[in-house]
């Protein structure tokens, strides 16, 4: 094992240690809840009478939970943070001025002044329901259940406990429609035979009319001063006087149009600030509606949750049209009434004010109005417009952000503000809808005005409309958006850090893969999502490659294959270098061959035991053998050695720690020069002791041979190969390091066969010879391409990637029949040996026959697949310029991004997981401005594995 | 019916039999010697001696004499405790509250049953004073009043007369917040005006007796017939809300006379939202430095509102708050004393329903408190003196401190080990209960084999 990678191994095991925890904070961290704040949003609704939005990129500076400046390019003041929200609309918090929060009291007086729904109202409570839906004020009601039920409030549903109440006392609460009240029974106190309890008194009003006269009765007696020391004391009487005294603004609650046209006198009569309530046959009285000036919140009462939506035959019970609020909104063009209100159903503890807003949009509300409707409307009428219900200068900080626009129908609220603090923050979710104009999916097809549900870091859904689970963050790359898959670096060497070192197959070359660090930031960040790990040189029986992500938070997230390729590369002379890779082929198919022995004898046995165990034998039973080692073994402990004699210039000693377990030897041994430890293992057969240290020089590892001469010593020689060797003499200076462990070792006894030893070395050939990974093979010239195609398609039947094939135009009409060939090439005997693609070399344009020539564009035109390489580590980073350029000299731009994404990934094999925007693949997604190899082309944003790289750098 | 009669009979024989170890004159001088004194108000004492004469503590200490002719109890390796108090229940009582929301005037003393098994209970568990006060149904619920758990009549057992009202700011059953707070401020309301007319016709009265005729208007009248008001005036109903309001009368907004002695109130707030109410009802009748706080599972949500009001609080009984979010359904747990000691506020806890094994233990709850990290000292406190000064009886009850009524408990071991147990109860110096004679817990205990009956 190669010492640099050693070292590598271990930095990226510090990288994971150190940065995934730091990158999981960033990720947790939020913009602190501060009351003092600038916020940036994709567009900013500010509902004003003059400014209803939208403003693109509008901004918002909050000062201690104030307003104080809403605008396009405001000027963040110094001491503020800025929260840019890419993709969330800001819209004021709705408005609720026919919330069921209130409840109703348990009252039974027709007229009463004395019951406050701000006493109702929990200060403390945490409204998440209400606020996930977008409704931050609401009216408080003490009921629509008594002719006057009380006095209202208003209150806002976060905040400081203090803070909350807006309107302590907001409206004296008419209902109109409501008869027949329980009668009222007083029961004296000290009841005696001589005090009689009376019977219950009963009440108007018990009809329309009944309902006036009750009303004018009352207020001709509150204006004659009852409740007066003088009278009998009644609480009722005295507070509504009271509250008709204070003028409190009247809310009258009407359904039916005659009701309607009772408080239109009522309220001319009593010249009051009033507004109305309900009004479900509202478009009957329109004109007179109008004339009267007075503000209205119109209940939509449709049901669409639940099957209760019978009417039955109850006579109040009204067909609520949605109609209606278009014929309040807008007659035959022009707004009808000044101030419509919307809200939802008497009663409906679950208000939705959104979907309240859509109904009347279906009833031809215009949507600027019907936003207007949800928030500054009604928070005029409930007269505190002051505060709450638009964005502008002074006013409270009250604002949804939302993943959409305000009244769109897939719309979630994400956050809510309240006084500039955050008081509601979805759930999270890893649930991702990305919508672009374009959608480019890979398999040739495009979609216009296309969405992509991404979750769990894959593609759930593609299409014109996608589902938007509950608070999904939406990205909308807008008209212009072009979303693709990410780029497919075809050979790189990202994370290798220069080490050049020939290796060997059994170099798990995944293994430098950590987490993403500087390099694979940069990578990512330039779109290259997955790159194709190679050596940067291979002995003659190869190198692995392997197919990684550059982002990710864990190894896992990133590591895409461990084994997706072999890498050979063909020396100058063809035929020296065939015969050596021949010879590889040979082992790896001999090894190979063991297995699939091994495994044929291993199903046979199968199948013979459960023949057996048919034919009612009793299967052998797994014996296991125990062993016990010896306490007293001639080798475990620690040693002191010498080495001596020519061509060494001196001697020179060091220590080692040996374990005997049977007959293996492992330990470590300290060779002063080296700075820290390796690794030893060996044998011991008899007195030979045979030792071979884990250190790979150029000609193989250092081996050890000796003999137990006599008790704690043993002398012998250090070899390397046949090229050296040494004397070696040890002596054992320490048993008290000897560890005794009873160790159980398995030995079948019931006759299933032994599988043959791994050998590290070959064991990525079996995936090569099976046809699951392709042979990778650097040639250059037609000579080595031609001898390649034959040793390995021809004899072998491996896929085979070119990698390089500069002369490949001298072979093109070969390589174009062999892929034709592969392309209809039917086989019985499943997977045949084919050439799968060429990866060009990261030199797009070269001189040939003294004129520039574009293999890519070339071999692209002629059906070849290509793909694109960097050949580099953080070089990575300039393949999509190398794209744009190979564009610019002749590649078609689709055949550019499949160069760089679908065609790579078929040639490696990993195109089930990358490579194409398909349901059930890696949610690895490029969202361009304009076609990625257009010349105005720009990369806006980048997303692995579903997951956004943080804002990238332009 | 018979059964019935059979088993009240049985209640009271045993009442009786009870009764008549405890009855009678406190023993003229009593030691308990070699015991460990946790004193609460003061280091504990290793093997101390508490003498007791004529029902009061007249020594505490590690050298103390005892007298020839003191009847001595040899206590050592047991611990000697202060009786622990209840500071409110409405147990004791046949039912916890009257029918109708608004009682000012109803007593417990009428209610109060000495042969309820409770206050045998109350010994076993070593609670030595009780403040049986009105339940939590109720808008205003009546006078409590304190009572130790032994005695044949409401007279012998009462240590102190009541002095707080049962106010509830949480709606009564059946019953909404409007209404409830509507009814607060209507009582109160009506109460000016009883008050007002009955100026009126104190002076009318007033000018009959002198045999003059009305020579002023309403207004008039009330200001002259204010200070001619007496205690007898006021009749049942509104008598203890005068006291309630400082026990003056206040006419046409201006204060008169003082006539009667001032009551506090018991607020009983079921949640953090009625805190404020509490605090705004309270003051603006005038009796909230009289108050006490009653508290349920979430007001430690409103601890701000009862710092600023800095008034004693009691705790519920169930000490942790268990709250879901409705979206996430994530469940959050709060210790409620920690929150309310932080605070800094005086506390005490109070035993759970009679049907938890456990938490009827004031001890236990304690015990609580301190697994939970509070200090034994702070946690001890809630359940003796901080009780006893919440009702106005730290002069006293509530600690093992000379001059004190010999309220004491004989522990088996330290009180906040689970596996101690009550060894013998005094009160007022009396040896109310001896575990050895508690026939109903060997039963209990199979001692007896119920089937040899």
């Amino acid at each position: 094992m190669s010492r640099a990678y050693a070292v590598r191994l271990f930095r990226a095991l510090i990288v994971c240690l150190v940065v995934v925890p730091a990158e999981a904070r960033a990720d947790d961290e939020q913009p602190a809840a501060r009351a003092s704040f600038a916020l940036r949003a994709r567009a900013l609704y500010p509902v004003t009478a003059d400014q209803p939005g939208p403003i693109e990129r509008g901004m918002i500076i909050v000062r201690d939970g104030k307003i104080v400046a809403v605008g396009r390019d405001l000027e963040v003041p110094p001491d503020l943070a800025l929260i840019d929200l890419r993709d969330a609309t800001v819209c004021p918090g709705f408005v609720s001025a026919g919330s069921a929060l209130g409840g109703r009291h348990g009252g039974e007086r027709s007229v009463s002044g004395a019951y406050r729904a701000l006493d109702f109202f929990d200060t403390y409570a945490r409204y998440d329901e209400f606020l996930a839906r977008g409704t931050t004020t609401v009216h408080l009601d003490p009921g629509g259940h008594r002719l006057v039920s009380g006095r209202g409030a208003t209150v806002k549903l976060a905040g400081r406990p203090s803070e909350r109440a807006l309107e302590p006392e907001s409206a004296l609460t008419i209902n109109l429609g409501v008869f027949d009240p329980p009668g009222v029974v007083d029961v004296p106190f000290y009841a005696s035979s001589d005090v009689a309890i009376e019977p219950a008194r009963r009440q108007r009003p018990d009809s329309r009319l009944g309902q006036f006269l009750e009303l004018e009765r009352q207020i001709a007696l509150a204006e004659a001063g009852v409740g007066s020391a003088t009278g009998m004391f009644d609480v009722h009487a005295r507070s509504f006087a009271k509250a008709w005294s204070a003028k409190l603004p009247l809310r009258i609650q009407v359904r039916r149009a005659a009701d309607i046209e009772g408080a239109l006198a009522f309220a001319k009569r009593h010249d009051w600030r009033c507004y109305l309530i309900g009004m479900t046959e509202g478009d009957e009285l329109v004109e007179a509606l109008e004339k009267s000036g007075l503000p209205v919140v119109l209940r939509l009462e449709q049901r669409y949750r639940g099957a209760d939506a019978n009417l039955g035959p109850h006579p109040d019970a009204l067909r609520s049209r949605a109609a209606t609020a278009g014929r309040l909104a807008d007659a035959e063009g022009r707004p009808a009434l000044s101030r419509v209100a919307l809200a939802g159903r008497e009663g409906d503890t679950r208000e939705d004010l959104g979907m309240v807003a859509a109904l009347a949009m279906r009833g031809g509300m215009p949507r600027e109005r019907a936003l207007a409707a949800i928030t500054r409307i009604p928070a005029e009428i409930l007269g505190v417009a002051e505060r709450v219900g638009s964005l502008a200068p002074g006013k409270d900080a009250d604002f949804l952000v939302l993943s959409g626009e305000p009244l769109g129908i897939s719309s979630h609220v994400l956050q809510v503000y309240v006084a500039g603090r955050r008081v509601f923050e979805a759930p999270h979710t890893d649930r991702l809808v990305v919508k672009a104009g374009t959608v480019w999916v890979g398999d040739g097809s495009v979609i216009h005005d296309g969405a992509l549900l991404i979750e769990g870091g894959k593609i759930r859904a593609i299409g014109n409309r996608v589902p938007h689970p509950p608070f999904a963050r939406v990205i909308d790359a807008g008209r212009h958006g072009f979303v693709m898959p990410g780029f497919i670096d075809a050979h790189g060497h990202l994370g290798l850090q220069g080490d050049r070192t020939r290796v060997g197959p059994d170099l798990p070359i995944h293994g430098v893969v950590g987490v993403a660090g500087r390099e694979q930031r940069l990578v990512a960040e330039a779109g290259v999502t997955t790159v194709i790990l190679s050596p940067y040189r291979v002995g003659s029986y190869g190198g692995r490659m392997a197919a990684v992500k550059t982002y990710g938070r864990s190894r896992r997230d990133m590591l895409v294959r461990e084994l997706t390729g072999m890498k050979f590369i063909l020396g100058s002379d063809p035929l020296v270098s065939v015969e050596s890779l021949r010879k590889a082929l040979e082992a790896g198919k001999k090894y190979d061959k063991k297995w699939k022995e091994y495994y044929q004898k291993l199903k046979k046995w199968e199948e013979d035991r459960a023949k057996g165990v048919a034919a009612g034998q009793k299967p052998k039973e797994e014996l296991v053998e125990q062993e016990e080692e010896s306490k007293v073994d001639p080798i475990t402990g620690t040693w002191e050695w010498t080495v001596s004699g020519p061509p060494l210039p001196e001697d020179f000693s060091g220590t080692a720690t040996l374990k005997l377990s049977g007959t293996r030897i492992e330990g470590r041994i300290n060779i002063p020069q080296a700075e820290d430890e390796l690794l030893v293992e060996g044998e011991l057969s008899g007195e030979d002791v045979h030792l071979e240290i884990d250190f790979e020089t150029g000609s193989g590892r250092p081996e050890i041979d000796a003999k137990l001469d006599r008790e704690d010593h043993m002398a012998g020689e250090v070899k390397l190969g046949d090229m050296f060797s040494v004397g070696f003499a040890a002596t054992r200076t320490d048993k008290s390091a000897v560890e005794f462990k009873v160790s159980r070792r398995r030995r079948r006894k019931d006759g299933r066969p032994e599988p043959p030893k791994v050998n590290e070395k070959l064991e990525p050939y079996r995936a090569l010879l099976a046809g699951e990974v392709p042979a990778v093979v650097q040639a250059r010239t037609a000579g080595q391409i031609k001898a390649a195609l034959e040793l390995l398609v021809d004899e072998y039947g491996l896929r085979v990637v070119l990698l390089g094939g500069e002369d490949s135009a001298d072979v093109s009409d070969e390589l174009e029949k062999r892929i034709r060939a592969a392309a209809d090439g039917s086989d019985e005997n499943g997977r045949r040996g084919a050439l799968v693609g060429v990866v060009v070399p990261p030199t797009i344009l070269r001189p040939r026959d003294r004129v520039s020539y574009n293999q890519a564009a070339d071999l692209s035109r002629r059906g070849i697949p290509v793909a694109l390489q960097s050949d580099a580590e953080d070089g990575a980073r300039a393949l999509p310029l190398m794209g744009l350029y190979a564009v610019q000299q002749g590649l078609g731009g689709d055949a550019a991004l499949r160069a760089l994404t679908v065609d790579a990934a078929r040639m490696y094999g990993i195109d089930d997981r990358v490579g194409t925007l398909e349901v059930g693949k890696d949610a690895d997604i490029l969202i361009y401005t304009g076609h990625p190899f257009d010349a105005a082309g720009r990369l806006e944003r980048v997303i692995v594995g579903g997951r956004e790289v943080a804002e990238l750098k332009r | 019916m018979a059964r019935r009669a059979c088993c009240k009979t049985g209640i009271v024989v045993l009442a009786g039999l009870v009764a008549a170890t405890v009855n009678g004159a406190p023993p003229e001088k009593v030691a308990l010697t070699g015991g460990r004194i946790i004193p609460i108000v003061g280091e504990p004492i290793e093997k101390g001696t508490v003498l007791i004469e004529r029902g009061k503590i007249v020594a505490v200490g590690k050298d103390v004499e005892v007298p020839y002719d003191a009847r001595v109890y040899d206590v050592s390796g047991k611990v000697v405790f202060p009786g622990m108090i209840v500071v409110g229940t409405a147990r004791g009582l046949d039912v916890a509250n009257e029918a109708r929301p608004v009682v000012p005037h109803l007593n417990v003393a009428d209610a109060i049953d000495p042969s309820q098994l409770y206050f045998e209970d109350c010994l076993r568990l070593g609670i030595t004073a009780v403040h049986v006060i009105p339940g939590n149904n109720t808008v205003i619920g009546g006078l409590g009043r304190v009572v130790r758990p032994i005695g044949m009549t409401v007279g012998e057992m009462t240590i102190a007369e009541g002095a707080f009202l049962k106010i509830a700011i949480s709606p009564r059953l059946r019953s909404d917040r409007m209404a409830q707070m509507a009814t607060l401020r209507e009582t109160f309301l009506e109460l000016d005006d009883y008050l007002d007319k009955l100026a009126e016709k104190r002076y009318e009265e007033d000018l009959k007796e002198k045999d003059k005729k009305i020579d002023v208007g309403p207004a008039e009248a009330r200001n002259r017939g204010r200070d001619l008001i007496r205690a007898e005036d006021i009749d049942d109903k509104h008598f203890n809300l005068v006291r309630l309001t400082g026990g003056r009368v206040r006419v046409a907004g201006e204060d008169g006379p003082i006539v009667a002695k001032p009551l506090g109130a018991f607020l009983y707030c079921g949640s953090a939202m009625d805190v404020g109410h509490a605090v705004k009802t309270a003051s603006d009748a005038g009796f909230l430095d009289r108050s006490v706080f009653v508290l349920g599972g979430e007001c430690f949500k409103a601890v701000a509102e009862l710092k600023k009001a800095a008034r004693p609080v009691v705790l519920p009984p169930d000490l942790t708050h268990r709250e879901t979010d409705p979206l996430t359904g994530k469940v959050r747990e709060t210790f409620v004393p920690k929150r309310i000691a932080d605070a800094g506020l005086l506390f005490a806890l109070v035993p759970g329903p009679d049907a938890s094994l456990a938490e009827r233990m004031p001890n236990y709850q304690a015990a609580r408190c301190v697994r939970a990290g509070m200090a034994r000292d702070v946690a001890l406190r809630a359940i003796t003196i901080n009780p006893a000064k919440i009702l106005g009886l730290e002069g006293r009850l509530g600690s093992i401190e000379v001059g004190k009524d010999a309220h004491l408990v004989i522990f088996s071991g330290d009180p906040l080990d689970f596996t101690s147990v009550v060894e013998q109860v005094f009160i007022e110096g009396i040896p109310a209960y001896e575990r050895d004679k508690d026939f109903r817990l060997k039963r209990l205990l199979s001692e007896h084999d119920p089937a040899e009956k």
